[in-house]
């Protein structure tokens, strides 16, 4: 039966998950420690635990937790999106009143409520960290509880002993949480939450909210520089364009001029150039799209393999795999509309490419209008 | 006689640096149909100048050209496109052909800017006339400068217009071709009936016309 005590109703929780491990288990722990190490006895009769994190969350934690440090642990809180510890016939109106209740803006800006209850006999327990881990993605898969949906987060090992010793309940439902006061923001949460945990000896600790806008600004300054190369070479190649179609019709003017002898009156002269005009998109996107659907399985295949680990191309800069190319992580993906929405790709590229030929095709017509028949029949040759 | 091209008070202007040199000077004259007429006078008498007037390739500073009935000077572009489409054959002493364009193809093109269906009968005959019979897939280059200038004068006559306008068609030939040339002019205002006017510099080109304009510093000399 599950008791709810211990919090108040202005208490803010901020948790992570625990994951009970057997010895056997455990000894496979010991190539991906990176800080301590693993004592068996003290994880069993709860002294110590390990933090554990998945290597995509290197850069957050690596720095922030040392073995020895102290942890200061309280004991069950359940939250409402921990799904992957089946809370399904949990009737969550039964706990009454949330210990935690705010409406929060995720970073895609959509506004969610959080809501945290209470259950089981609070407790303190202070344990040290007994080792640092980091895991392999597909061993993280295995082993570790996701701390939100699609993200590990960080995770606490322990023994199954543990719990006993601590003097907590059901295991299954453990995790670690924190208790601060409700008038504080989220971003506070999380900030105490990471002072907390990393308080003992000075270390530095940074937040989810710090790295998230750590991450932000530096995702910010990738984006522009890779729309700086965009309209680079959106702009060197309008130029060329340019150039080449001006120059194209200064090299026909004497054609032109002879056609107009003729009796072709400027009208039809401008009229057969917009129609020449307008066919250089439609040849260009034709001619362009399979070689850019290549590339771009090309890059996307390339920067997969690199971000998992699979590969390390020999480049001193590749060498220490996905963590010395930080930028493979802020490739805009989403907004590469060959792969996303192929349709929008063609019309947003007939479209530019139709106004750089109007941009174009201006100055051709000035030039014509401006032509004069016995100056162009006059020079020298074709 | 019918007159076919009639100036009056013609002048251009031609603006070099800040100096304004007058090309024509109040240019009065009258072509007969049907005539053949030299316009004689020395490099920069206004010759060539006066030929673009009438051929309605430029317009005039002031004064007035008129082709039959038609006052062309104060014609838009379109309407003045349609007069060299039908009434104006061009023949020019650079024979300006388009180079990518077979002899057949290149003699067509006024055909094809009056949407018209090319007479291949008449085209054929011209060929036949001008020499041009074993020549008429043949791309200007693989000709001979007789052959081209032969093959601008089957141009200008595509289109069956009154008027031939040739602008020294002798200047790029060597002198037994431009003889040919000038022959076959000849032969094509009498067989045709066509008013043919000729710039040259050249006396004895000039003498077998049926009337010579001898134009000087911008002015017709009487």
């Amino acid at each position: 039966m599950i008791e709810k005590i211990g919090y108040k109703k202005a208490d803010l929780i901020y948790s992570c998950p625990t994951v009970a491990l057997f010895d056997d288990t455990l000894d496979e722990l010991d190539k991906f420690v990176i800080d301590g190490k693993i004592d068996k006895q003290k994880l069993k009769d709860g002294s110590e635990v390990l933090l554990v994190m998945d290597i995509t969350n290197k850069i957050k934690f690596e720095k922030t937790f040392k073995a020895g440090d102290n942890l200061p642990l309280s004991d069950i809180v359940l939250n409402e999106k921990e799904e992957q510890l089946d809370f399904s016939s949990l009737d969550f109106s039964q706990l009454g009143e949330p210990v935690y209740q705010k409406k929060v803006k995720s970073y895609t800006g959509e506004e969610t409520e959080e809501r945290s209850y209470a259950i089981g006999k609070r407790k303190d327990i202070n344990v040290k960290i007994g080792a640092v881990i980091i895991l392999d993605l597909d061993v993280a898969n295995k082993l570790m509880t996701e701390a939100a949906e699609g993200d590990k987060g960080l995770n606490v090992f322990c023994s199954p002993d543990s719990f006993e010793k601590w003097g907590v309940g059901e295991r299954n439902l453990t995790e670690l949480s924190i208790k601060i006061n409700n008038d504080a923001s989220i971003e506070d949460a999380d900030n105490l939450w990471y002072d907390t945990i990393a308080q003992t000896k000075g270390i530095s600790s940074y937040s989810t909210t710090e790295i998230t806008e750590s991450m932000n600004k530096g995702t910010r300054k990738i984006m522009s520089i890779y729309y700086s190369m965009m309209i680079i070479i959106a702009l060197t190649a309008a130029v060329t364009i340019g150039i080449s179609l001006y120059t194209d019709i200064r090299m026909r003017s004497r054609k032109f001029a002879m056609l107009r002898a003729c009796g072709m009156s400027t009208r039809q002269i401008l009229f057969m150039i917009c129609r020449q005009n307008l066919l250089y998109p439609i040849v260009g996107v034709l001619c362009s799209f399979v070689p850019l659907m290549l590339c771009n399985k090309l890059f996307k295949y390339i920067a997969q393999k690199v971000e998992r680990g699979e590969w390390s191309p020999r480049l001193p800069i590749f060498a220490q795999g996905a963590e010395s190319v930080p930028w493979i992580n802020n490739v805009p993906y989403e907004y590469n509309l060959y792969d996303s929405n192929i349709k929008a790709a063609v019309i947003i590229m007939l479209a530019v490419y139709f106004v750089i030929i109007l941009l174009v095709t201006m100055p051709q017509i000035r030039f014509i209008r401006k032509q004069s028949i016995v100056d162009e029949i006059e020079k020298s040759s074709f | 006689m019918e007159i076919q091209i009639r100036t009056q008070g013609l002048t251009k202007q031609y603006k070099m640096g800040t100096q304004t040199v007058d090309a024509l000077k109040g240019v009065d004259l009258e072509i007969e149909k049907g005539s053949f007429t030299a316009i004689c006078g020395t490099s920069g008498s206004g010759k060539s100048t006066l030929l673009h007037m009438l051929g309605c390739l430029d317009r005039p500073t002031s004064g007035d050209v008129f082709i039959g009935d038609i006052k062309v000077t104060q014609t838009k572009d379109k309407k003045l496109a349609k007069i060299r489409r039908e009434n104006i054959g061009f023949v020019f002493q650079k024979f300006c052909l388009i180079p990518e364009l077979t002899v057949t193809e290149n003699i067509i093109v006024p055909v094809l800017l009056s949407n018209k269906r090319p007479d291949t009968a008449y085209i054929d005959e011209l060929c036949d006339i001008l020499g041009l019979s074993d020549r008429k897939t043949h791309l200007p280059s693989e000709l001979s400068g007789g052959q081209q200038q032969r093959a601008a004068i089957a141009r200008a006559l595509a289109n069956d217009p009154q008027i031939v306008l040739c602008d020294e068609p002798t200047g790029n030939l060597d002198k037994k071709t431009g003889e040919e040339v000038i022959s076959l002019l000849h032969e094509v205002n009498k067989k045709y009936n066509k008013t043919v006017v000729i710039v040259t510099h050249d006396e004895g080109i000039a003498s077998g016309a049926d009337r010579i304009v001898r134009i000087e510093d911008g002015e017709i000399k009487r």
